[in-house]
């Protein structure tokens, strides 16, 4: 089983009476997701808010959001795919074995609970972290989860959604999107988009210093890629466009000041829930926008002679297996 | 002035329907004949006016959606290589905005309807739509599940519904 059960944030204000969060720690880095959309919204049919839900946290330490917690499960750090996958099999009434359920942190008491409870909901999401997504098992850990939630749809309604941040991430992976038909990962090396996580991606295509120049619009690998991308961005060519000096800016060849989107100029940045909100600046600033800014590099590119075949052929499509 | 000679020509408001005969074009008109025109063979082709699809779902967070779900189709589809006048894409089950554009064109429809617009999310739909060449595009908004418009008409209040 594979895809995606998901809803709007909306949807979680007026319905979800049972949230999960897995891996992440929403009151410090998504400081307004318990106020204005999960935990505390009073609502269409949880008239009495914060009383009307249950709220469980799932992580390897207690952080800020235990506090806001009903139930807060602690499980050994790698260890998340081995607790999804006994949930799944004891909501399916299969059995475990002892030493499964030892290794993952827990008791079978707490698994059962948390089962229950699930089974109990009316509407339940799990909303899921970079504790879950980047640790051991990465997009195994991803796939299982929501494999859990859509399973979960046997027995009560329930959704999943990641809690996507770092600016308007869902706004690039949505345009990517609709543009290539991928989320990211993606390489036009042929002429035409092609994707594979793992060999594309950003950090990879740097490390085996498979790209001669970067160009880098909001956001600071410099600070948390690992050493050896970083390593090749300062060999090459960088280029940032920030409204801030970031790390990454320290080793580029060129900084270009932009101006931060939102407050000095306009545009559109996607929800988490990849609801389009449109950005209204508050103050003016004497820089230009990001969209000024690459518009004119693509105007300067446009002046020099074509570098591709002027009839490049079409690709046939393969037959359909 | 084109002579598009060959094809098998429909044109329901006309009442023609599947005549091979030539069609003759002059200052972007119909003529009776076009003498030293440029030639168009349509032979085994059908000629027909520009075809209106009034329901499609082409854009907007449904279909982007789909093609988030749908990595393995691109992997085996149709890819469009950028040139000079062409973005590059992919076809298959569902399409990227450029080649939408491009496909529909190919296949001689000139503009498309998006369907279904829930309004939370319109923008969204507007800037696909923006990215789909050729075709003259439109939207219907969806409002049969919005659940403010179902409080008005339960209230009874029909003229703000």
């Amino acid at each position: 089983m594979g895809g995606k059960v998901t809803c709007t944030l909306g949807e979680v204000k007026n319905r979800a009476d049972f949230i999960v969060y897995w891996g992440g720690n929403p009151a410090e880095c998504h400081p307004r997701h318990f106020t204005k959309y999960s935990l505390m919204q009073k609502s269409r049919f949880l008239p009495r808010g914060r009383k009307d839900r249950t709220m469980v946290l799932v992580d390897i330490r207690p952080t800020k959001s235990a506090k806001a917690a009903d139930l807060f499960l602690q499980i050994r750090p790698g260890k998340d795919f081995e607790v999804l996958t006994l949930l799944r099999a004891l909501m399916k009434g299969q059995r475990v074995q002892e030493s499964q359920v030892a290794e993952t942190g827990l008791t079978l008491e707490q698994l059962n609970d948390l089962v229950g409870r699930m089974k109990k909901a009316r509407f339940g999401v799990m909303f899921f972290g970079m504790g879950l997504s980047m640790t051991r098992g990465k997009h195994m850990n991803s796939a299982a989860l929501l494999t859990l939630a859509a399973e979960m749809n046997a027995f009560t309604k329930f959704v999943a959604m990641p809690m996507r941040g770092h600016g308007n991430v869902t706004g690039a992976d949505v345009v990517m999107r609709w543009q290539t038909g991928y989320p990211f990962g993606i390489t036009f090396n042929r002429g035409y988009p092609r994707y594979n996580p793992g060999e594309f991606s950003t950090v990879d295509v740097l490390v085996r210093g498979d790209v001669d120049a970067a160009f880098i619009i909001g956001a600071d690998p410099g600070a948390t890629m690992p050493q050896p991308a970083i390593d090749h961005l300062a060999r090459i060519p960088t280029i940032v466009l920030d409204p801030h000096v970031t790390h990454t800016s320290h080793l580029a060849r060129v900084h270009i000041t932009t101006a931060p989107a939102g407050i000095a100029a306009p545009g559109t940045a996607y929800r988490m829930d990849e609801i389009p909100l449109p950005l209204k600046p508050a103050l003016r600033s004497p820089y230009p926008s990001d969209e000024e800014v690459v518009r004119r590099i693509q105007d300067a590119i446009a002046r020099k002679p074509f570098w591709l075949p002027e009839n490049g052929p079409r690709i046939p499509a393969l037959a359909q297996v | 002035m084109l002579r598009i000679t060959g094809g098998k020509i429909f044109d329901p408001a006309n009442r023609i329907d599947g005549e091979v005969r030539d069609l003759c074009i002059a200052d972007g008109k119909f003529v009776a004949s076009a003498e030293g025109a440029r030639t168009l063979d349509a032979t085994g082709m059908i000629v027909f006016p520009g075809g209106v699809d009034v329901h499609t779902h082409v854009a907007g967070g449904a279909i982007n959606f789909a093609r988030a779900m749908t990595p393995e189709d691109h992997r085996r589809t149709q890819a469009f290589i950028r040139t000079k006048t062409r973005r590059s894409g992919l076809g298959g089950m569902a399409p990227t905005t450029f080649a939408t554009g491009y496909l529909y064109a190919g296949m001689g429809w000139t503009t498309v309807n998006e369907a279904a617009v829930p309004p939370l999310s319109a923008r969204h739909t507007h800037e696909e739509m923006h990215d789909i060449p050729i075709v003259d595009k439109s939207s219907c908004v969806l409002m049969a599940n919005n659940e403010i418009l179902l409080d008005l008409l339960e209230k009874g209040e029909y003229e703000q519904a």
